[in-house]
């Protein structure tokens, strides 16, 4: 067990230092060193940059030195927590990003549980109803739940808040708190405001999350040791919930490894329609206005996310399965 | 052929269908028979015949569509105190109620076709094992350890205390076929069902396990109800034997009369195919024609008409044989040939078809 912990560790750092020169060389495939970008554009606004400015910033990305020491200055300032600048807000990356992560993970940590605590029972109580009316039922939801889009539900389910309860769920906050310092109350409203995308973000997930317990439990279902089980008279929900959903959850983890991203890059397109303060909308203008070091960071982070992602789910594999155990 | 002072098991005239979106399967339609105290009945066929179904039946445990429609099977519970029997409607228990779970893997426990894949991969031996243990009897944990490893120790299990910690992957076949054994035999059941115990073992550990699985029978007396579509574990296992086809028990009768006075064409053509190393010629080896029918397509009659050598034109295809007793109520066939009423009425079989 602890070899094979070592040994998913080993392989989680090697991936993380490929990662970031995949990282490197994205942001640095666009035309001309971001220096001059950042000259434009500051001449576009009306400034002319100091020379000493920017002789400052070549000294601080190394720009005149060959090009893995500039990667080393970048890779390593990961290690100590220094991003690099963003130009398009003129403010260092650590900055800008650590608040809208903060928001996007406790949105997708919500999400999350929600998804998990619908889904997962209704998925067995379809498969152990199959084509029974509520196994019907939910497949039909799950579908509709799959097939609306989500910005379309957002919007509709911004109208009808409205409309009927006569508030706005916009945002994370109403505006009294959004500058506040947290509180208490300032807990309560972003609860008030929090389902709205949970909600919305998260049924789709359901949906899907559903359908792939009810598949893997009627496979399960249908094993010997399942019907051996039953043969040795252990009563039915017994039967399920020890012998055939634990083994049912199986690639449900491995799911859960792969949507670990998903907490910092949040839902974009559902991210903008209701104006929250998420990483997604920022990600998204990074990439367009070629804010590199901010977009670079970006990336390193989602890519980052998925391998400890599944390094998590490789450990919790382990835990549920003697078989990766001993491999 | 069995008073019903030892009779542990029987089943009569058991139909059960399975209500399939594509149309209704006629799986059983109309199986009797009767188990032993202290027995083993063989239960042979060829595959598709219901064999693994009617034992599903006897556990009450038919998957999702299936159905008894129709038919009864009693389990005599003996009383050990006053040796009273009691009868007991399996069919009529519900097959989740707290009832049917007493029987089930109490008083008669089942093993099955695969054994690599009927315990569960992610707990122990041990844990399986215990659960069956605790759910039925009122012990300790510690008692009931004692009881698993006394159970892995009787299935001579090497280093049964090893056994009881290690996950199911990290056995043999063989080794996690003699497991099933020990947690079938952990709460002492009066009856056993092996559903093909030993087809998917290799040659040697399937000795071995037919060699333990008589050994444990004498040992205990319960008796057995071994599914099997090999004539020679039958004649090594078995006390009586009862052959099905289509849903139907063909012929039921003690093991010598099977082998040496067979009545049903089907029996005697299964005897047949038997390839035999006295045979010193090339000669080819004896098939029965044909293969078993689709059980959503059955044919009039005898069901075995389309395949049988010894069938009589216009009689077979039209009426549907019945149980007929022979041999002093030693041998039950389902074959129109015994009928003698019928076949009076057509002095010989080729009078017969050309009165036709």
């Amino acid at each position: 067990m602890v070899a094979y912990f070592l040994r998913r560790f080993l392989y989680m750092i090697t991936t993380m230092i490929f990662i970031s020169f995949i990282g490197f060389f994205i942001i640095n495939l666009p035309p001309g060193s971001f220096i001059e970008v950042y000259q434009a554009q500051r001449e576009n606004m009306g400034t002319r940059t100091a020379e000493a400015e920017l002789e400052a910033l070549k000294r601080r990305y190394a720009l005149d030195q060959p090009l893995y020491v500039q990667y080393w200055k970048w890779a390593s300032g990961f290690v100590r927590g220094d991003f690099g600048r963003s130009f398009q807000y003129n403010r260092e990356v650590k900055d800008l990003i650590w608040e809208r992560l903060g928001f996007t993970a406790i949105i997708a940590t919500f999400t999350l549980f929600f998804t998990w605590m619908v889904a997962i029972p209704i998925g067995i109580y379809a498969a152990t109803h199959q084509y029974k009316i509520g196994d019907n039922v939910a497949t039909v939801v799950g579908m509709a739940g799959l097939s609306i889009p989500d910005f379309m539900l957002a919007l509709v389910l911004m109208v009808i808040a409205q409309r009927v309860f006569g508030f706005s769920v916009g945002g994370l906050f109403s505006r009294e708190y959004i500058d506040a310092p947290w509180s208490i109350a300032k807990f309560i409203d972003m609860l008030k405001h929090i389902w709205v995308p949970v909600f919305v973000v998260g049924t789709a997930g359901t949906a899907g999350l559903m359908r792939i317990m009810r598949g893997n439990l009627l496979d399960i279902l249908n094993m010997q040791y399942v019907q051996a089980a039953r043969a040795r008279g252990l009563s039915e929900p017994l039967v399920i919930v020890k012998h055939a959903v634990r083994n049912a959850l199986h690639p449900l983890i491995m799911l859960l490894g792969m949507s670990l991203p998903s907490i910092i890059s949040g839902s974009l397109v559902v991210s903008i329609v209701l104006g929250l303060p998420t990483t997604g909308p920022l990600y998204f203008s990074a990439l367009r206005q070629q804010d590199m070091f901010l977009a670079g960071t970006f990336l390193v982070f989602l890519a980052g996310m998925l391998v400890v992602g599944n390094f998590l789910a490789d450990i919790l594999l382990a835990l549920v399965d003697p078989r990766i155990r001993y491999e | 052929m069995a008073d019903k002072q030892n009779t542990i098991l029987q089943v009569q005239n058991l139909h059960t269908h399975f209500f399939t979106e594509s149309g209704v399967i006629r799986a059983l339609r109309g199986v009797d028979f009767s188990v032993e105290r202290g027995k083993v009945l063989g239960v042979v066929g060829e595959s598709g015949c219901g064999k693994s179904v009617t034992a599903q039946c006897i556990m009450n445990m038919l998957p999702g569509s299936g159905r008894i429609v129709e038919g009864k099977i009693t389990y005599y519970r003996r009383d050990s105190a006053d040796s009273r029997t009691e009868a007991i409607d399996i069919t009529s228990l519900p097959p989740r109620g707290r009832a049917m779970r007493a029987i089930r893997g109490n008083e008669i426990a089942m093993i099955f076709q695969e054994p690599m894949t009927s315990l569960d991969p992610v707990y122990t031996v041990g844990s399986q094992l215990m659960e069956a243990i605790t759910l039925h009897q009122t012990v300790t944990r510690q008692q009931g350890k004692e009881i698993a490893i006394d159970a892995l120790a009787k299935v001579n299990l090497p280093e049964p205390a090893r056994i009881l910690d290690a996950y199911p992957h990290q056995l043999s076949g063989g080794q996690r076929q003699r497991v099933m054994i020990a947690i079938a035999l952990s709460c002492n059941p009066t009856l056993l069902i092996a559903d093909e115990p030993t087809t998917a073992l290799d040659v040697t550990t399937q000795a071995q396990i037919l060699d333990l699985m008589r050994a444990l029978q004498e040992e205990t007396q319960m008796s057995i109800i071994f599914i099997t579509h090999d004539l020679g574990v039958v004649a090594e296992m078995c006390d009586d034997v009862a052959v099905m086809y289509l849903g139907k028990v063909v012929e039921q009768t003690d093991v010598d009369t099977t082998f040496h006075n067979p009545k049903h064409p089907y029996t005697r053509a299964l005897l047949r195919s038997i390839p035999r190393l006295t045979s010193d010629d090339k000669s080819r080896l004896n098939v029965i024609k044909g293969r078993v029918p689709d059980p959503s397509v059955v044919p009039s009659g005898c069901a075995f008409h389309p395949r049988c050598p010894e069938m009589i034109p216009g009689l077979c295809e039209t009426h549907t044989p019945e149980v007929l007793t022979l041999n002093g109520n030693k041998q039950q066939v389902r074959c129109l040939l015994y009928d003698d009423k019928l076949m009076a009425k057509s002095s010989s079989p080729i009078a017969l078809a050309e009165a036709r």
